[in-house]
């Protein structure tokens, strides 16, 4: 009971490291292209690699902070009919989409580990002027896919022992989740 | 036996059929219908549905999709020689092009191994012409003229030309380039004669200078294990299409050109100022750093390619 | 008979509440695998999908907007926009209004748009008797200017599919963005004077005017910053979303507003967007590659080749369908989807892809405000806890007012292409 409870634990916890090294990938983004903007007219000297480092950073970012929004109920769906059903169906719906996208993940796994070893092996790199090596922006999407994957297996484990979810109340929430006083949940 | 299955072949083409690069991808698969007596189809997928053009290397040697067109230098990441073309001042005129592309030769042959190499086997070469330089008020005619400026680069080979005569390098795509010019967020342009006038470029670019500094030049690809299944009769019927289509790209393209220039310089839309020998050796000279930067970062493949070039003036 | 079933098994997936990007991306893989295409297709789409420097721009405007609106820019607006115009007969309706237009200047997003001014804007209309119908209609409507006023993120979108100029796409939408805000005031003003059941507010004094315009200030200037930066030259609108990103921050510093829940807050909501959007955009390209494969694209194509041949008759049947699909699909993924299946017509057809770009982007801002599924019209209803019928009844209106400018801008395209010509 224990270890699986500490199995869980753990989904949830590389979400959350994932998520927050995320959060640091959106400032140094910001920092990267106003340096950028900075060199060019106050030194006169464009870099070459601000472009490529923030693109991949981005990369980095959006697959790593998957599995938090998951847990956290950030996907975009649509639940005007699922938010309809009973009590009952709305657990087999959110059931449903736990199977979906976990086994979508392990799909995903399994392509983009054989891509990035084909890069590997081809030594492909990026035809700009930092000719960055593009295993460097595949490999987050095997961390950020074996991170939701944990998550949507967690999420599935905890699903029969929580209370049925209320996707109506949830989809506002989300969709106003920007506005101040209405993001507590 | 195996040569008498039907076999259709999917491609795909980042540009519309209309572009002369798509609309030659049309004319290969026509003449390699025809040529197979059916046999052999191919099933183009254009304007970038399936795949933009830096992604196609990945695709094609990956084998997610069979044949497609890319621009040399997509390579040039992986295979910085690859990059030939757009290194400084290498192919002065259509002459020395058709020499390298010899199929027999050393410079094709090199060329199409590195390629391969990479994961793409070479079907047939799209010249899509020179490319120029474009500017505001005043023609580039000297390297002094790229001295402070901020300059659309295209890649490392272009970024290394503008840097060795004392430009700033400034990477703008395709996309962004008429807005580029248009605002002034780039001093000095670059780009292939025939787009200056499909894409209006002189709109917002009154002088271009017919420097030639580079080669715009699309590879027609296809995934080398797909190539190696094929019976000899299919890669032979290939290969005959692939011919075909080359030399009909390769003759347009040059009357194509010719007449774009003609038709910014007699109709006003620009200012186009040819140079002389003498002043493209000026600029030759100059340039000479970026030619070495390439031979460093190229290896041994940039070399044969360089002395292959050599050759052939 | 492929079409309808490949379009039907999709709208049946997304009922079940499977997320949009699965359910693309499933979709997708699975019309591969039935056809014995490729599946590593899959692979490059994952990477390639998003591996575009002009979609930084993205992330960083939702930063700069999501940073401005915890630091409390909504009510600063509206304050000093109500300062000026409160007055005048329908005159909170205004000041909403031009709030949201100044919002949308620095969001990207239209449920931002809605929800930072919706937050402020309701309540006071509301206690000054606007009825509730025309204040949520409103308000559900002036969001999606969030969109069509650069930045915008669908914008962004469709530059990076389309290979067009994300510059040119950006100031193409001011006109019809100013046209919208006109058209919106007069039918505010018109249908309060109608009603008759607002309370005028007291005219502002000048000291109170000057106040509460200093206070908005800096989030205008930052506005005219981007703006002005990409008109000008000084910066891509990549670029722009970065410096617009970090003078946020300064604004927000030099006002003593910046604390570390203001700060943690607003990046960690970028994440979150960021990563749903993405994820969208990369299920999308899937389920496009396949639907391509299938040529779905090209039959549609012949279609409008047989039937539709000319560029009117062609942007008619393309309204009706973007209307209806605009019902049921929510209006990330219905850019995503239909834009690439109906890009080989419209460049067949000579329409300028500047212009296309503007007009979906309208029809889209109609699929946000329209029932069942339109998300301005949930924000709004998350806002005041009104029946969904209520908002969706108010913002009727305002739909037949953006078809309206749709005509407008198909009659003179020069609203959408003369600025960006200039
Ligand atoms: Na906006
Ligand atoms: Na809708």
């Amino acid at each position: 009971m224990t270890a699986s409870r500490g199995a869980l634990r753990l989904a949830d916890g590389l979400s959350l490291i994932a998520a927050r090294l995320s959060e640091v990938g959106i400032v140094a983004m910001t920092m990267l292209l106003t340096y950028e903007v900075v060199a060019r007219y106050v030194f006169r000297a464009p870099t070459h690699w601000t472009s490529d480092v923030a693109t991949t950073v981005m990369i980095w970012l959006t697959f790593l902070a998957m599995g938090y929004c998951l847990r956290d109920g950030h996907m975009i769906r649509i639940t005007a009919v699922i938010g309809q059903l009973p009590p009952a169906g709305r657990k087999a719906a959110e059931a449903l989409s736990l199977v979906a996208i976990l086994g979508f993940s392990i799909f995903v796994l399994w392509v983009a580990t054989g891509s990035m070893l084909d890069s590997i092996a081809f030594g492909r790199r990026q035809p700009s002027m930092l000719r960055m090596p593009t295993w460097i922006a595949e490999l987050p999407i095997i961390l950020g896919f074996a991170i939701l994957a944990l998550q949507a297996l967690a999420d599935l484990i905890r699903l029969p022992g929580r209370p049925a979810p209320d996707f109506a109340s949830s989809a506002e929430q989300e969709l106003s989740h920007n506005a101040p006083g209405e993001a507590g949940r | 036996g195996d040569a008498s299955a039907e076999r259709t072949l999917r491609m795909t083409v980042q540009v519309g059929a209309n572009h002369p690069v798509g609309a030659n991808t049309h004319y290969f698969a026509e003449q390699l219908n025809e040529i197979s007596g059916g046999e052999m189809t191919v099933r183009v997928f254009d304007s970038a549905s399936l795949f933009k053009g830096q992604e196609v290397p990945q695709a094609i040697s990956s084998g997610a999709i069979d044949m497609g067109i890319v621009l040399a230098d997509e390579y040039a990441g992986s295979v910085p020689a690859a990059g030939i073309f757009s290194v400084a001042f290498m192919f002065p005129d259509y002459q020395i092009l058709a020499r390298a592309a010899d199929r027999k030769g050393a410079f094709r042959t090199t060329f199409d191994n590195l390629l391969l190499e990479a994961g793409s086997k070479v079907l047939w070469w799209q010249d899509y012409g020179p490319v120029q330089m474009l500017s505001k008020g005043a023609p580039v005619v000297s390297p002094e003229d790229m001295r402070g400026k901020m300059v659309r680069a295209t890649g490392k080979p272009t970024g290394d030309l503008i840097e060795a005569v004392g430009g700033s390098a400034v990477v703008v795509g395709g996309a962004e380039q008429f807005v580029a010019y248009q605002r002034g967020l780039v001093d000095i342009g670059m780009s292939g004669t025939t787009a200056v006038k499909s894409r209006a470029l002189y709109e917002v670019m009154d002088h271009v200078t017919m420097t030639s500094h580079g080669l715009a030049e699309f590879i027609a690809v296809i995934n080398p294990a797909l190539w190696d299944s094929m019976s000899e009769q299919e890669q032979a019927w290939m290969t005959e299409a692939a011919i075909r289509a080359e030399e009909k790209m390769r003759a347009e393209t040059e009357a194509e050109n010719v007449e774009a220039a003609q038709w910014l310089a007699e109709n006003g839309h620009a200012t186009v100022t040819e140079l002389t020998p003498e002043q493209i050796a000026v600029w030759q000279e100059a340039t000479r750093p970026a030619v070495e930067q390439f031979r460093q970062e190229a290896g041994e493949a940039g070399d044969q390619l360089l002395t292959a070039l050599d050759a052939l003036r | 008979m492929t079409p309808f079933l490949i379009f039907g098994a999709l709208l049946a997936l997304l009922m079940t509440g499977i997320p949009v990007a699965f359910t693309l991306g499933i979709l997708g893989a699975g019309l591969l695998a039935i056809d014995g295409l490729p599946l590593s297709m899959v692979a490059s789409t994952l990477f390639g999908g998003i591996n575009d420097f002009v979609l930084l721009a993205i992330p960083l405007f939702l930063l700069m907007s999501n940073l401005l609106l915890r630091g409390g820019i909504g009510r600063d607006l509206f304050v000093a926009m109500q300062s000026w115009v409160g007055h005048w007969p329908g005159g909170l309706g205004i000041a909403a209004l031009l709030s949201c237009g100044v919002f949308s200047a620095i969001s990207g997003s239209s449920i931002t748009t809605a929800a930072t001014v919706g937050t402020v804007a309701i309540p006071e209309m509301v206690k000054r008797g606007y009825s509730r119908s025309l204040t949520l209609g409103l308000m559900a409507a002036g969001g999606t200017l969030g969109i069509i006023i650069p930045p915008s993120v669908p914008l962004i979108i469709y530059g990076a599919i389309t290979e067009q100029s994300i510059g040119q796409l950006f100031l193409a939408g001011v006109g019809p963005g100013i046209l919208l805000i006109v058209l919106f005031g007069v039918y505010v003003v018109i249908a309060s004077a109608i009603q008759g059941t607002h309370q005028a507010m007291p005219r502002a004094t000048w000291p109170e005017r000057l106040a509460a315009t200093r206070r908005a200030l800096p989030t205008l200037l930052l506005a005219g910053t981007i703006l002005g930066g990409i008109y000008g030259g000084i910066f891509t609108p990549t670029e722009a979303s970065g410096i617009g990103a970090s003078v946020a921050l300064l604004i927000l510093a030099a006002g003593g507003r910046l604390s570390r829940a203001v700060f943690l807050g607003a990046v960690r909501d970028t994440v979150k967007t960021t990563t749903v959007i993405f994820l969208i955009v990369i299920g999308a390209k899937i389920f496009g590659q396949a639907i391509t494969l299938y040529q779905l694209p090209a039959q549609l194509a012949w279609l409008f080749e047989d039937y539709f041949n000319t560029a009117t008759l062609a942007l008619l049947l393309i309204a009706v369908m973007l209307i209806f699909i605009g019902f049921f699909l929510e209006s990330m993924s219905m850019l995503l989807i239909m834009v690439p299946v109906l890009m080989p017509t419209v460049i067949a057809l000579g329409i300028d892809p500047i212009w296309f770009g503007i007009f979906f982007v309208l029809l889209i801002e109609v699929a946000l405000i329209t029932p069942p599924v339109g998300l301005n019209l949930f924000v709004i209803q998350s806002l005041d806890r009104a029946p969904l019928s209520v908002v969706a009844k108010g913002a009727l209106p305002f739909v037949a007012i953006m078809l309206g400018s749709v005509f407008l801008i198909a009659l003179f395209p020069q609203i959408v292409l003369a600025i960006p010509g200039l």
